[in-house]
């Protein structure tokens, strides 16, 4: 053959090799940004990385709150015609009307997206789902519910709609909480299985779980009997705050009015307030233990020591303190049994002007406390005007100053724990509490024994017994401030106590606000309130009874 | 052609062939392995999901209302007063 | 023996191989694990076919090139009667016998080869002089071709048109015969396209195939996508990912696409470059047969080396959208099946040839 044919083909051949691969390079070099445009467009996807907000348990891990997915079912009314019997499924699992529904899917069917229902319930989806109807998605989101609803209202708070706390301890500790969604870009084959991890957007953040130092239980307990007071008394308000006597956990905490935290429809505003804290009162008699304890401390008085408060009234300056009846001479013992006004009003001037107020400030009264609830009110207690004995005479006995009924508690704690102060938590402690003596212990066990007077039947509180144990505590009852100065028919009723006596378990404040009737003080409106609850609460914690039998 | 060399070329040939699809084998195990982890964690936040809805049946259905209710009506208990009781 | 073989076409042979074992691993492993091994059993076989052409003498093929045609006939008529040809996607391509299948078209490729280097053989003086010597064994082609277009399997008649019609120029047709050739050839091929209008479609969707991306230009485009995603020196073996389903026949005919995008640049030029060294030292082999008087070896392996360049280039035009779309293999490459025997067995011819040349010498 001739050679040239030879070398012809072998040139063309190379040629045609040539040109694939500049072909080839073109594809993979010049084209390459727009082929890899094309190929991200089918195989790139951003994909959600679930994650939830924590939940939230009561001391016993009974939960409080907690999110869980829900399905909002939606159709596409411009792209899939749902016929008549499956609009009447859907509306007899989704409790719709479904002639209703059948009217807004026909009317609205140009648009793209209707809502079947939001947040339907885990059963409803799976109903629906159950149906296997084309052209009805699914779309999750998640739901925050509170299972114990009003009776943790305040406690617990409530999250938004961007599922942010915003009340209660689902805004203090907020951050904690959080749950967020993270994003990933993945590739996935053409099935759908995801390949590899490109890249992470965001991290998924997990909610981490909170434990609270409530215990549900006494939570009920106290609710109810407060919801029950209130109507009997047509009092405006209330509050309970209980505390262990030994760990400054708080155990319960209950305002009426309350809230519905999972009523989405509800609007904000009523009863939203956790009084217990941000509300301050003057707290009346509830304060005379107190000074009681500055007596004993100053060394000057003793329990059976004699107080003349004939004729049951007494001028100190321009106040004129007055008992309801002359008592004649009774002892301090007998003076804080019967509240008397004439006796600590003696007592209160007797000691070193400051003595009462800094008893008060040592436990912690009128202080920001900090127990993990937002709101929490100051309170007002100040030195100015002590050298005045009028201003001593009067914060003696509860006037002068104002506090929420968390600092009562906090007061309150200091007698129930032998003289310590203790921080008062919202959330259950893992170990002993940060404990610092602000009483000599002798001595507030001696004004336990003396309160016990209190709800002995010729106390002011008998109502806060609790039969088969030792209760001790004590009444107060103070005006309401109205426009001009006092109001004589609006009443704050308190009771404030620990339980039981001998071996305190946990103190308890009762705060009923404007009550109706004849009977406003604190001895006959919260004294029984905190009986009641009182004798659950020892039964359920399992506290021995310490009185002697009863008969 | 020289027979040693050319036979060492052809060994190196299938050793490097076998350590090829040995490599594409593996990177597509991983690929495999990865779909089964999304699928696991999928189960997971399956899972977690059912678990906040049982832990929400659970506090409804023992919920101290409820006990209590039951405790009384159903059963017919209730509460000692102070002198039946007995001390241990 | 082995001493007078041609070391570079042999390993470049084999090298080609060994990269298509390690592709179709990575191609395939995502659709099913089982095929892979499948190919080995192919390739195993394909060496014993490879052997077995090593061993018998060219005499023995010549002697029967036009039992050849008669076969090649037999077969193509065959696999288009029902319950002996499996019909597959439409086109009836497979001979079933037990696990095993034929397909037609591939070994009526051999076939044809052994025929028309007969016949070169036989009408050597003739082709010169006398322009109907040139149409007679395109005349005698015809009749398979249009068996085959039944099928129908268009690119695997152009490919055996194209290679004869390349003999005949090796051969020493004419120019101006020769160029007729190519441009009736030409016409045909326009008349069979408009003729046929699913070809008209396909003729369409390759030229802009991003119009027709979720239909007829759906696997050109993910081919086109594989090589985008390639760059210079690809996503890693084993790493592509148009492979996952994005692209069907990954491992077949698109098998191309996959090196492109797993090896990159430098992997796609090194396996157009493997070829151009396999098909140039076939060519060499057989001028030197037909230097040495060999017409009838030289000619086959002169067919046997334009089938395979052919092929290897329709193949990559497909791949990279240059060619409308048909159903061919890379040789070698591709997965297993009768074009891995059949292209096996032609490397056996030409090592063959090679060696009854160096016996002589």
């Amino acid at each position: 053959m001739k050679a040239w044919r030879h070398y012809l083909l072998v040139v063309v051949f190379f040629g045609a090799c040539a040109g694939m691969a500049v072909r080839v390079v073109y594809l993979n070099v010049r084209d390459s940004d727009f082929l890899q445009g094309q190929g991200n467009a089918r195989s790139i996807r951003t994909e959600p990385m679930p994650a939830f907000r924590g939940v939230i348990y009561d001391r016993h891990g009974e939960p409080l709150a907690v999110s869980t997915p829900v399905m909002s079912i939606w159709t596409d009314p411009s792209f899939v015609t749902l016929d008549v019997s499956a609009v009447e499924q859907l509306a007899t699992i989704l409790k719709l009307d479904p002639i209703t529904l059948q009217m807004e899917l026909r009317s609205d069917a140009r648009r793209e997206f209707y809502y079947l229902k939001r947040r339907a319930t885990w059963q409803e989806y799976e109903d629906v789902r159950a149906l296997g109807l084309d052209g009805v998605y699914f779309q999750r989101e998640y739901r925050r519910y509170y299972p114990a609803g009003d009776t943790t209202a305040h406690v617990v708070g409530l999250t938004g709609v961007d599922d942010q706390g915003l009340e209660g301890v689902e805004l203090t500790f907020n951050d904690q909480l959080r749950g967020q969604y993270g994003r990933k870009v993945v590739l996935k084959d053409r099935r759908g299985q995801i390949i590899k991890d490109l890249e992470y957007l965001e991290a998924p953040r997990f909610g981490k779980d909170l434990e609270l130092s409530i215990d549900l239980r006494l939570q009920f307990i106290a609710h109810r009997e407060l919801q029950a007071a209130i109507a009997a008394r047509q009092a405006s308000s209330g509050s309970i705050v209980m505390a262990d006597a030994r760990t400054g956990e708080i155990l319960a905490m209950v305002n009426e009015p309350s809230y519905n935290p999972n009523d989405f429809s509800r609007s904000l505003g009523h009863g939203v307030r956790n009084q217990a804290i941000t509300d301050t009162y003057e707290p009346g008699s509830t304060i005379k233990p107190f000074t009681v304890l500055a007596a004993l401390a100053s060394g000057r008085w003793e329990a059976g020591s004699m107080i003349p408060t004939a004729p049951g009234y007494y001028r100190v300056g321009s106040l004129l303190v007055q008992d309801p009846l002359n008592r004649g001479t009774i002892s301090l013992n007998t003076a804080l049994q019967k509240s008397s006004q004439v006796a600590i009003a003696k007592v209160a001037l007797d000691l070193d002007p400051r003595a009462v107020y800094d008893v008060l400030t040592r436990i912690g009264i009128g202080e920001y406390m900090g127990v993990g609830l937002p709101g929490e009110a100051a309170g007002t207690l100040n030195d100015r005007g002590l050298n005045n004995p009028v201003v001593r005479t009067t914060l003696a006995y509860g006037y002068g100053l104002a506090i929420s009924p968390l600092h009562l508690t906090q007061g309150y704690l200091a007698f129930a724990s032998g003289g310590l102060r203790m921080p008062l938590t919202i959330l259950k402690q893992p170990g002993p509490p940060r404990a610092e003596r602000v009483i000599e212990e002798s001595l507030a066990r001696e004004v336990v024994e003396m309160m016990e007077s209190v709800t002995a039947r010729e106390g002011t509180a008998p109502g806060a017994r609790v039969p088969g144990y030792r209760v001790s505590g004590k009444t107060g009852t103070s005006r309401k401030v109205g426009a001009q100065g006092y109001d004589e028919t609006r009443h704050v009723a308190l009771f404030a106590g620990l339980a039981p006596a001998s071996d305190p378990r946990f103190v308890m404040v009762v705060v009923i606000n404007e009550p109706k009737g004849e009977e406003v003080g604190g001895g006959a409106v919260s004294g029984p309130v905190f009986g009641q609850v009182a004798g659950r609460a020892l039964r359920l914690l399992g506290v021995r009874p310490d009185a002697e039998r009863a008969i | 052609m020289k027979g040693a060399q050319s036979w060492f070329i052809l060994a190196l040939l299938v050793v490097v062939v076998a350590s090829g699809v040995q490599v594409a084998l593996k990177s597509h195990e991983v690929r495999r392995l990865h779909a089964e982890l999304q699928a696991a964690q999928r189960t997971q936040d399956e899972l977690l999901a059912e678990y906040s809805r049982l832990l929400l049946e659970r506090s409804t259905q023992a919920a101290f209302h409820n006990v209590e209710r039951i405790a009384e009506t159903e059963l017919s208990m209730q509460f000692p007063d102070a002198v039946e009781r007995l001390e241990p | 023996m082995t001493g007078s073989l041609d070391r570079t076409l042999v390993f470049s042979w084999l090298m080609i191989l060994g990269l298509g074992i390690v592709m179709v691993a990575s191609a395939s492993v995502a659709i099913s694990s089982t095929l892979l091994i499948k190919h080995g059993i192919y390739l195993g076989l394909a060496l014993g076919a490879f052997c077995g052409a090593l061993v018998t003498p060219l005499e023995w093929w010549r002697q029967g090139h036009r039992l050849a045609l008669v076969a090649s006939l037999a077969l193509c008529t065959a696999v288009l009667i029902p319950g002996v040809g499996v019909e597959v996607n439409g086109a009836r391509r497979w001979i079933g016998l037990g696990a095993f299948s034929v397909q037609a078209a591939e070994v009526c490729k051999l076939l044809l080869l052994v025929y028309l280097a007969g016949y070169l053989a036989r009408f050597h003086d003739d082709l010169a002089d006398r322009p109907v010597a040139l149409l007679r064994p395109l005349a005698m082609l015809a009749l398979p071709a249009t068996l085959l277009l039944a099928q129908p399997d268009f690119g695997t008649v152009v490919v055996i048109m194209t290679v004869a019609i390349g003999l005949l120029f090796v051969a020493g047709a004419r120019l101006r015969h020769f160029l007729l050739l190519v441009v009736l050839g030409g016409a045909a091929l326009a008349a069979l396209a408009v003729l046929q209008p699913y070809r008209m479609q396909r003729l369409v969707s390759f030229l802009n195939p991003w119009e027709y991306a979720f239909s007829s230009g759906y696997q050109l485009t993910q081919a086109l996508i594989a090589f985008g995603r390639g760059e210079i020196f690809g996503l890693g073996l084993g790493e592509g990912i148009q492979k996952l389903f994005y692209l069907p026949e990954a491992h077949n005919d698109f098998i191309f696409a996959v090196i492109a995008e797993e090896l990159g640049l430098v992997g796609a030029l090194v396996v157009i470059a493997l070829f151009a060294l396999l098909v140039v030292r076939i060519l060499r082999v057989a001028r030197g047969a037909l230097d040495a008087g060999d017409r009838f070896g030289g000619y086959l392996v002169y067919g046997i080396g334009l089938l395979l360049g052919i092929q290897a280039l329709v193949n990559f035009g497909v791949n990279t959208g240059v060619l409308p779309t048909k159903g061919l293999t890379l040789p070698f490459v591709s997965y297993g099946g009768n074009s891995l025997i059949v292209c096996c067995t032609m490397i056996g011819l030409v090592l063959r040839l090679q060696l009854e040349h160096s016996e002589r010498g």
